[in-house]
This record gives C-alpha cells, structure tokens and sequence, in this order.
C-alpha cells in the first residue's frame, strides 16, 4: 500500500496548531475591539430626536448653563431633563410660531411630556450617580465633551465599565474647582493639571482607589 | 464514518447549540423591569403650589402649618397682583411687601446666590442685572433693569414674588429655584444693586444694614469697583 500522506504533511499538521492558534487569538481582538467600537457602543452617532433641540444653539451661541435645564445634576443621582414649562419659559415668545418647535407646544398643551430618545443608557445592573461626580470637582465636558459643539446629541465615549475604571484610577487627571464644572472650554491654557489635581485630590478627600474600583461601588 | 463518531458529532453539535442558548438573552439584565428616571419622557409640570418638604419656613407663598388657610401674601398683601397678569401689565406696579431676609446675608449667600442668578436669571437679565441678556438680544421682551429707582427700592418679598409667581412675560421660576435659592439669589441682586448705586440713601434702611458687610467683603474680594461684586470666587462652589 502507498503512502497516502506525503511526508511535508508532517509540517503542515504541525503547523496546522499554530495557525489555528493564530486565527482564534486574532479573531478573539476583533470581538474585543468590535465590542469596544462605536458601532457596537453607539459612541458619536448623533441621534434623532422628536425635536431638532440643539445644544450647539443654546449652550454655545445663547451660552445658557446647563443647569438651567439640568436641574438636578447637582443634587440627585440623574441630571433630570427639562420639563415643557423649561423650553416655553423662552419659546412662549421666542420662535412662538416655528413648525420644528409644535411638538413642544403640544405637550405643554396636553401636560404629555416630550419622549426624548436616550443617548446614554447604562446597563440597569450598574449605579451611576451624577451628584458625587458633580460635588467632586468632575466637569460635565470631563464625559460627555464638548457638548456645546453638538447641534444634535451623542456621546463620546463607550460607557463601557472599563471607561469608568480609567479614571477611577487616576481621578487627579480631570478636576477642577466645583464652580467651573459646567464650563466647556476648561481648562484653561494656565492651568497645570498635574500640580492642581493632585492638590485637589486632597482638598476634595477622594476616596483610594480600592473603595472607586470595588466591585459593589457600581454594582449595588 | 463509523456509527460512534456519528454519535459523538451529533452530541458536539448540541453542545454547541446549548451553549449558545444560553448564551444569548444579554438584554434583560440590561433592562430591568423596573423603573428609572426619564424613562418615558421629559420632568413633569409641578402641580401648582407644590411646596416642597422642608421649605415652609423660607417660604412666604406657602400657608403655614396649623393655620392651612392663611393666604401666603398676607405678609405682602400687594405683590399678588402681577404675579396673576398673564398679559404684561400697562403700567409698571408700585412694589409693596415685607423687606429683610429669612437668614443672616454672609459671603458665602452671596456666592451661592450669584451661581444660581447666572444659571437662572442671566440669560435674560444679564450679568450686571440690565437687562441686556443674550435671549433678550435675540429677540426675546427686554425686562426693566434692576438699578431702576423703582426695583433699588422694592423690598425683598416683591423680589421673591416675581420668582415665584412670575411676571408678565417672565414665567415663574418656582419649579427651577428652591425658596432657599429664591432669597439668595435676591440677596445677590441687592449686592448688583449696590455696586451700580448712585447713592446708598436712596435704599431701604433693612437692606442698608443688612448688605453694607457684604458688600464690604465682596468688594475687599473683587477689588472695588468690579461690576459684579461676589465674582468669580476661586474655588468656591456650594457642596452638600
Ligand atoms: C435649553 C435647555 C438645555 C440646556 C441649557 C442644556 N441641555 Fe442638555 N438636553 C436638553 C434636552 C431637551 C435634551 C434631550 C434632547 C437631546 O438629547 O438632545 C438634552 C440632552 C442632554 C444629554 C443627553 C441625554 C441622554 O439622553 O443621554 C446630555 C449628556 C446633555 N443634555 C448635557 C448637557 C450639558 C453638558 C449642558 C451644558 C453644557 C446642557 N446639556 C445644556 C436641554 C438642555
Ligand atoms: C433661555 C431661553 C431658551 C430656552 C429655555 C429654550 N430655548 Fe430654544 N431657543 C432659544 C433661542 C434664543 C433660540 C434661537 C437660537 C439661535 O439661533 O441661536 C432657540 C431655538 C430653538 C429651536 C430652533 C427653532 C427654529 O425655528 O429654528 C428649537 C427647536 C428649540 N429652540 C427648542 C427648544 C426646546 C425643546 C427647549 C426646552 C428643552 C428650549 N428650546 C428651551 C432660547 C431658548
Ligand atoms: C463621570 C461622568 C459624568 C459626568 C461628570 C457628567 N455625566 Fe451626565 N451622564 C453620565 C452617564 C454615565 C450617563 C448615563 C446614565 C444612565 O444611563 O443611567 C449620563 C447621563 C446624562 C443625562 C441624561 C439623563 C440622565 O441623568 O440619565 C444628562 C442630561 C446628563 N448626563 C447631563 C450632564 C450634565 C449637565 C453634567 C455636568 C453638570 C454631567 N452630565 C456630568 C456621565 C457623566
Ligand atoms: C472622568 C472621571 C470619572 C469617570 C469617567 C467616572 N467616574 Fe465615578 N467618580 C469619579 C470621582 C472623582 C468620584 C468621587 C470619588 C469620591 O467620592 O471620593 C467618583 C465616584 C463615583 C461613585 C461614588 C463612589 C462612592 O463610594 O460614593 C460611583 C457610584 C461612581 N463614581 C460610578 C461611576 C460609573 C458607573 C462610571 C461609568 C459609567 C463612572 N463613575 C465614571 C470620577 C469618574
Ligand atoms: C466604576 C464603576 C464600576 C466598577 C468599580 C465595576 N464595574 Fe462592572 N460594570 C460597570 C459598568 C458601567 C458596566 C456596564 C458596561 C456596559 O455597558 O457594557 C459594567 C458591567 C459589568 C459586567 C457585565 C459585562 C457585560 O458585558 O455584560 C460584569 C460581569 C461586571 N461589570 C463585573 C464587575 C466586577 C466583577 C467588578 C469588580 C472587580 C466590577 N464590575 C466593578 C461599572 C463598574
Ligand atoms: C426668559 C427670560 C427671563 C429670565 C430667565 C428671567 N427673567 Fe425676570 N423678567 C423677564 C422679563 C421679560 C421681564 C419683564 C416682564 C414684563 O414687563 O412683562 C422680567 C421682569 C423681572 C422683574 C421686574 C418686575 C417688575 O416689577 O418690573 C424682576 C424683579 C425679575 N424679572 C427677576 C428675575 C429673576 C430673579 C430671575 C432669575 C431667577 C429672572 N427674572 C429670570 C425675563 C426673564
């Protein structure tokens, strides 16, 4: 009987493994990396909402703060979206007629409030908390960017935990004094991140770094 | 193939299927049955004469506990008026009402209440309390500058109607400022008042008394003759 394999099979089958090895680990960092990417993560994809409301007009070209409409960004866990009245406190006389603002008319007519579409949404099984970041000298262009820029929201980072975990772990990286934290262009050319946050670290008593990465901080 | 292998293939397959089976449903743990904020829709309209807990005190629109039926503006029986004109009035109202303030004025009100007249008034009223704000400059009805004779010498409790009931063209703002916030915000208004003022006489005594320390501190701060006298503290900020 003839040999059915010739002898450079031996080579192949050996190098066979490795390929094989090779392909499963390139194809785990492609899961990895298309997990992280803004087409799974939604990240900078702007989203349409029932209004065309701008951010870019409002914050940027009027330079409302967002707390005018963020009420309780300073107090409670979620920053709190504008009531009807909040839009109508301008919009009664400003653009009273504008087809793109009817939506708002009608919901302060029939007390429905406006259905705006989620940008960020954590998973429910993690906590977040705005107030403690807020309180702690975290500016809100520190998560969400430049949001004066954007004529209609997204988000700019993947809101994934490994993202919290990051500046957990160095939070001296991104504070700043508690009353500039709704300023978009901070900071400023000046401003020695280095030196000010490691002085703010401890004017602030940031927790240690075990208590910010401890599982049962986010998921409570 | 032998019958075996086939048998072992065909467990493998199943394996494979359970696994992903099991695997799958991500979701729901993403989405909760339960409730989070916002879920469906913007804040609601607080029902009118929402007080909240806690603010009785500070909160002269607000009957006071035991005697339920007390009208609030009994202690400033004039201010009612405009706050109910939903059409801007013809002629501009006298202010009347109680002067003084629920708390002693300190630096740090001052501060507190600055914040929260530039997240909430500015817009409109301005920084130096003008009222050439950006929304005004874009169209939007100019309100009276607060360095009037008639506003320099309108007691406070006219102040926290305005802002709790609204005026004219200007809504309430009730639902955005809590009473605390309402009176600190005045205090800061005074404070503009005065670092714009042509002569101190020309203010109510209460006022005089309360805020000439202030300013005095807000000035020795800012170095004078700045517009905006608690400006731009430089760590400040209001923690809780
Ligand atoms: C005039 C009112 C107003 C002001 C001022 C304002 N916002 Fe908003 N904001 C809204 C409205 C309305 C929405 C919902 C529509 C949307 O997502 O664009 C929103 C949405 C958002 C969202 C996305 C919410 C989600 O669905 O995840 C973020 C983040 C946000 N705002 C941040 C800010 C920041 C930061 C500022 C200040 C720089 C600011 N806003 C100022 C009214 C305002
Ligand atoms: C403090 C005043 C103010 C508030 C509060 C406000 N807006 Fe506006 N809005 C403006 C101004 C001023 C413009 C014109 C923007 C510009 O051109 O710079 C505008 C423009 C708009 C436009 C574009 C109108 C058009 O016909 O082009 C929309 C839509 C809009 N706003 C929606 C909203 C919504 C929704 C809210 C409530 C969440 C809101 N606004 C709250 C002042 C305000
Ligand atoms: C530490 C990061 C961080 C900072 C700082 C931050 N945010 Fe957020 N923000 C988030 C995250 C994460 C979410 C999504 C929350 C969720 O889905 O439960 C969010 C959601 C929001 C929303 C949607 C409504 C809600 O609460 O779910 C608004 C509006 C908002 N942020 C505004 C602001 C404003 C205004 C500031 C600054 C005063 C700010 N944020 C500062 C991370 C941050
Ligand atoms: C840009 C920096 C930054 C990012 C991003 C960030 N955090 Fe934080 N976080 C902080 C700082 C600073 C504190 C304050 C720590 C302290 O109180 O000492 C904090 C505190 C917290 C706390 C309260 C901790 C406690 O023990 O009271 C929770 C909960 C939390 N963060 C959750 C999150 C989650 C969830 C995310 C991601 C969605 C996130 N954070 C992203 C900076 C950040
Ligand atoms: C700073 C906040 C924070 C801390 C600390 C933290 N997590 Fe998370 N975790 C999150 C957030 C936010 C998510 C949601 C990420 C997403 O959207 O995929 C998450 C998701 C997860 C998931 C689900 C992943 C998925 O893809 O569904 C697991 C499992 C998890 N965390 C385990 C842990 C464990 C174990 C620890 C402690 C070692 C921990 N976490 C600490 C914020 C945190
Ligand atoms: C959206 C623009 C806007 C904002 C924001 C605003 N106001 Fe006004 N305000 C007005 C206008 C317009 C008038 C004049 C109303 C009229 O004459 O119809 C006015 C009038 C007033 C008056 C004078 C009443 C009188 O007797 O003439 C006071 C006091 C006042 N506002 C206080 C405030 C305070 C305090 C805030 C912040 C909490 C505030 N306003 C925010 C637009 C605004």
């Amino acid at each position: 009987m003839p040999q059915l394999f010739h002898r450079s099979t031996n080579t192949l089958a050996r190098l066979s493994i490795v390929v094989v090895a090779l392909l499963a680990g390139v194809g785990g960092w492609l899961i990895l990396e298309l997990s992280r990417s803004p087409y799974v993560t939604q990240a900078f994809v702007a989203r349409e909402q029932p209004v065309q409301f701008s951010h870019k007009h409002h914050v940027g070209d009027d330079g409302i703060d967002c707390r005018y409409c963020h009420t309780t960004v300073e107090t409670t866990a979620s920053a709190g979206m504008p009531a009807t009245k909040t839009c109508m406190n301008c919009h009664s006389q400003l653009f009273a007629n504008s087809p793109y603002l009817e939506i708002v008319r009608a919901s302060w007519r029939n007390g429905e409030p406006i259905k705006w579409t989620k940008v960020h949404d954590l998973p429910d099984f993690a906590y977040f908390n705005h107030s403690i970041h807020v309180n702690k000298g975290v500016g809100c262009s520190s998560c969400h960017g430049r949001v004066d820029l954007m004529p209609l929201m997204w988000n700019v980072s993947s809101l994934q935990m490994e993202w919290c975990l990051e500046c957990h772990r160095n939070p001296e990286k991104v504070l700043r004094p508690k009353d500039k934290i709704t300023e978009m262009d901070w900071p400023p050319a000046n401003w020695d991140q280095a030196k000010e946050g490691a002085r703010l670290k401890q004017e602030y008593k940031i927790q240690p770094t075990e208590v910010l990465t401890s599982c049962s901080t986010c998921h409570r | 193939m032998s019958n075996n292998s086939m048998r072992q293939t065909g467990l493998i397959a199943c394996l494979l299927l359970a696994g992903l089976g099991v695997s799958a449903c991500r979701q729901d743990m993403h989405d909760n049955p339960k409730y989070k904020p916002y879920r469906d829709g913007g804040m609601r309209q607080l029902p009118e004469g929402t007080v909240a807990r806690g603010s009785l005190d500070l909160n002269p629109a607000a009957p006071k506990a035991g005697t339920a039926t007390t009208p609030a503006t009994q202690a400033a029986p004039a201010v009612a008026a405009p706050g109910q004109a939903t059409t801007t009035p013809a002629s501009a109202p006298v202010p009347t009402g109680v002067d003084g303030f629920p708390f002693k004025i300190s630096e740090e009100i001052l501060k507190r209440g600055e914040s929260r007249y530039n997240i909430s008034c500015l817009p409109c009223h301005g920084k130096l309390g003008d009222g050439t704000g950006m929304i005004v400059l874009r169209g939007f009805r100019k309100p009276p500058s607060y360095h009037e004779e008639r506003l320099r010498k309108a007691p406070s409790s006219y102040f926290y109607d305005v802002i709790s009931n609204g005026f004219g063209a200007m809504s309430s703002y009730s639902d955005q400022l809590t009473p605390e916030d309402r009176w600190k915000v005045i205090a800061y208004i005074r404070a503009l008042q005065l670092s714009q003022r042509a002569n101190v006489a020309d203010l109510a005594d209460n006022d005089k008394k309360e805020l000439d320390n202030a300013e005095r501190k807000a000035q020795e701060k800012t170095g004078g003759h700045s517009a905006a006298p608690a400006a731009a503290p430089a760590a400040g900020g209001h923690s809780n």
